[in-house]
């Protein structure tokens, strides 16, 4: 009895709602569709069908086989590269983010400075790295730092500098600065776009009333341009954490054997793996080396972890610093 | 109406929707229409039948040399009347077994030919999916080409999965100034006796070393060194999961330490630009050279310098270097016709036809037998016969390591021990050898 009155009760509102969507409420559905279509079709499905595949044993050829989550114990306990290769790409991060960040607003700041004529072109200039595409940037810096014939040693040779060439691609520690270098040259433009934008749109009254009250420059920049700007900087660190882990092309094509006579493959990670990064190894891993599709799953998805932990832990500092601010 | 209008507004943008939901969907579709055993399924049958009645049958060829291989396809268009089209498709020597992997995921159709080079060609022959083309109906006869590419071309199974291409046999060049005035003489017979070994190959090394004050190296590479010696030791690295170091790799690691100590090696990357400019410089003798060597790399890294090279049979002996090779896949649509291609590459006709086309030097032992062919000369070398060393002596006692499943894995670590001994002096000969062991056990964990 009870059941019919909720029943009794339900229906009219279920054929109400129905009613709605079958009616004009059904064009933004329909207009929409595409989009999810093509989202579930290209984004969501491969999501889970490689995790799906990250429980598997598989080469990409022939069946594969159900092992659970071992390809997870793996990389986390046994395979050297996982972590390596996770270390490789923070240590860039470390770097090459505080210099993007700061490199980029102090020359934003400069720019924008009434006292420097030919800004126009200086910004230019500064951006278009950024528009070059990663395999021209790979070549050009393998060309200035090579060992033997690197414009970089023939310039410190002939100055008197060394005395004979240094192994910039060779040696760990030097391969890791030039790919930073690489890195920095490469993005410092596109960050100074973004706070270029942002001083731009910083109200002239907040430095007027500033002189007004004798604020030095220094004063002006710490005081008003940075704490104006703190959208942009919050929104390019979380930005550049994500970036920073998909680093993959341009260490890769700096030591790579562009040139080679015999078709050589060059080293996975440059010498020692030193260069070898998330991206990288996850490439080598899936498609290059080993062929192993599981494995390859297993790690996209503990890069996934990596990234949401470190993006979630900018993002807390960021907004705990915030709270702190409106105190 | 403004209601009829309405309906029809409401149907016409429903249609728009639906066609545009069609035409992602219709990027979904296999495009695979074969079954799992690989035979033709009708429509696939039909397609076939349909493209001889209509015209050529067309092959689906993957590779790097579209020029080449399409003046080749025309000669032997031309001299078989063969009733088949190109249709090439550049892949890039390192990315075809990405490729292949990709292809057969998609369920995409197979190519007909596939190309394989020797660092892939174990791992890539390991895959169940390749034609046997020793047996029915393609029945290849051994005896056309040369002994040596059979361990380089057949299966674990045994089975006969890719047909050689090109010689792939190896020699030394030297650059016969720098050879006269460091080593008294640059011709290679009194070379061959000077250098029998590469115990004698250090002595004197060290003496152009101290001639020249450390300024004259005998190799440009460790990689040549590597190339070489590796080249010429047959004992499998790997051999049914069995990690053999002492035969196989020990060798070539305690030469490569040594050598770099001696200081009679320059410490050039073999794929730098620095490389390639070595050949036209004086302060480097020795050079591996393949007999695609004289042609494709020798001659265009030093054009000025004609007469200048000279070619000799290396300490203890020549090897195998590089070398292409073509497979069918048991997918591929016209298997039949990619046979009758890559065979008859293999023809003392396709052979001679090939040399004259594109100057390659392609494998059907026959041909070799004619003197006249046999001989092969390049301006860089003067009028030296260099086919005497590369297609007769070295076939004498040329003997090759087989091909493994894990090439590409051995490759990689070969590359990258060979990188580390180059970049730090301090690695010795043990350090290199548990560098690469340690590599080999990550990525193979089955080894034993």
């Amino acid at each position: 009895m009870s059941g019919d009155i909720k029943s009794a009760g339900k229906k009219p509102a279920l054929t109400v709602r129905m009613k709605k969507i079958q009616g004009k409420h059904v064009w933004p559905y329909i207009f929409v569709l595409p989009f999810f279509v093509i989202y579930l079709a290209f984004n969501f499905y491969p999501i889970i069908y490689s995790f799906v595949i990250s429980l598997t044993e598989w080469s990409g050829f022939g069946e594969s086989k159900f092992v659970g989550f071992a390809n997870y114990v793996n990389i986390f306990t046994k395979d050297p590269y996982f972590l390596k290769s996770i270390g490789n790409t923070l240590i860039f991060m470390a770097f090459d983010i505080p210099i993007v960040i700061i490199g980029g607003i102090l020359l934003a700041a400069i720019l924008n400075s009434s006292l420097l004529k030919g800004s126009s072109f200086l910004r230019l200039a500064t951006f278009s790295p950024y528009i070059t595409i990663p395999v021209a940037i790979g070549v050009l810096f393998s060309l200035l730092f090579d060992w033997n014939s690197g414009m970089i040693n023939k310039i410190l040779v002939g100055v008197g500098a060394i005395d004979s060439g240094i192994n910039f691609l060779g040696v760990p520690a030097l391969m890791r600065v030039v790919i930073i270098l690489m890195i920095c040259w490469k993005y410092l433009g596109y960050h100074m776009i973004f706070f270029n934008a942002g001083i731009l749109g910083i109200p002239t009254e907040l430095y007027e009333a500033a002189d007004v009250d004798g604020a030095s420059g220094f004063t002006k920049f710490t005081r008003i341009t940075i704490p104006m700007l703190r959208p942009i900087i919050e929104f390019l660190i979380i930005m550049n954490i994500i970036w920073g882990f998909q680093l993959f092309d341009e260490p890769k094509v700096l030591l790579s054997p562009w040139t080679s006579a015999s078709g050589g493959a060059g080293t996975v990670g440059g010498s020692k793996r030193a260069a070898l990064t998330a991206i990288w190894n996850l490439y080598d891993t899936t498609f290059g080396t080993q062929m192993q599709y599981g494995k390859g799953a297993a790690i996209a998805y503990g890069l996934f972890i990596f990234i949401s932990v470190f993006s979630g832990v900018a993002l807390l500092i960021i907004n705990r610093n915030k709270r702190k601010g409106e105190i | 109406m403004q209601t009829r209008k309405k309906r029809l507004a409401r149907a016409l943008s429903l249609v728009l929707s639906l066609l545009m939901l069609l035409t992602v969907a219709a990027g979904c579709g296999s495009a695979n229409e074969q079954d799992n055993n690989g035979t033709s399924t009708p429509a696939t049958k039909a397609k076939t039948g349909n493209e001889q009645a209509d015209g050529p049958v067309p092959i689906t060829m993957w590779g790097w040399n579209a020029g080449e291989i399409e003046k080749i396809v025309d000669a032997y268009i031309k001299l078989t009347n063969a009733n088949i089209s190109l249709d090439y498709v550049t892949v890039q020597q390192m990315e075809a077994f990405q490729k292949l992997q990709t292809t057969i995921n998609a369920g995409l159709d197979m190519p007909d030919i596939v190309p394989s080079e020797i660092n892939q060609r174990g791992t890539m022959m390991s895959l169940d999916i390749w034609e046997d083309l020793s047996k029915e109906p393609f029945n290849f006869d051994e005896s056309l080409t040369f002994d040596y590419f059979m361990p380089l071309c057949k299966n674990e199974k045994g089975e006969l999965v890719c047909l050689p291409y090109d010689v792939s046999t190896a020699a030394l060049a030297y650059k016969k100034e720098m050879a006269k005035q460091y080593l008294g003489t640059d011709d290679p017979e009194e070379l061959q006796k000077m250098l029998p070994d590469w115990d004698t190959f250090k002595k004197v090394g060290l003496g152009v070393r101290d001639k020249s004050d450390g300024k004259i190296f005998m190799f440009a590479s460790l990689t040549n060194v590597k190339q070489i010696i590796d080249g010429q030791n047959p004992a499998p690295i790997i051999k049914d999961n069995v990690l053999d170091m002492d035969s196989s790799v020990r060798k070539t690691v305690t030469r490569m330490v040594d050598f770099r100590d001696s200081g009679i090696v320059d410490n050039i990357i073999e794929s730098s630009p620095a490389y390639n400019a070595s050949y036209a410089e004086r302060k480097h003798i020795f050079y591996p050279c393949a007999s695609w060597s004289p042609n494709y790399v020798i001659t265009p890294n030093d054009p000025d310098g004609v007469d200048a090279w000279g070619l000799m049979i290396p300490p203890e002996g020549c090897f195998s270097w590089g070398g292409s090779g073509f497979m069918i896949p048991r997918k591929a649509l016209h298997k039949q016709e990619a046979f009758n291609l890559i065979s008859w590459f293999l023809t003392e006709e396709g052979t001679k036809s090939q040399r004259e086309t594109v100057r390659f030097n392609i494998s059907n032992r026959q041909a070799y037998d004619d003197p006249e062919f046999a001989k092969l000369t390049e301006k860089s070398f003067g009028d030296q016969n260099l086919g005497q060393i590369l297609f007769v002596e070295a076939m004498k006692n040329i003997n090759v390591r087989p091909v493994s499943v894990h090439d590409v894995v051995i490759t990689d670590t070969f590359n990258l021990v060979t990188e580390a001994i180059n970049n730090d002096r301090t690695i010795g000969v043990d350090g290199a050898l548990e560098m690469i062991e340690t590599e080999l056990r990550n990525k193979i964990p089955d080894l034993k």
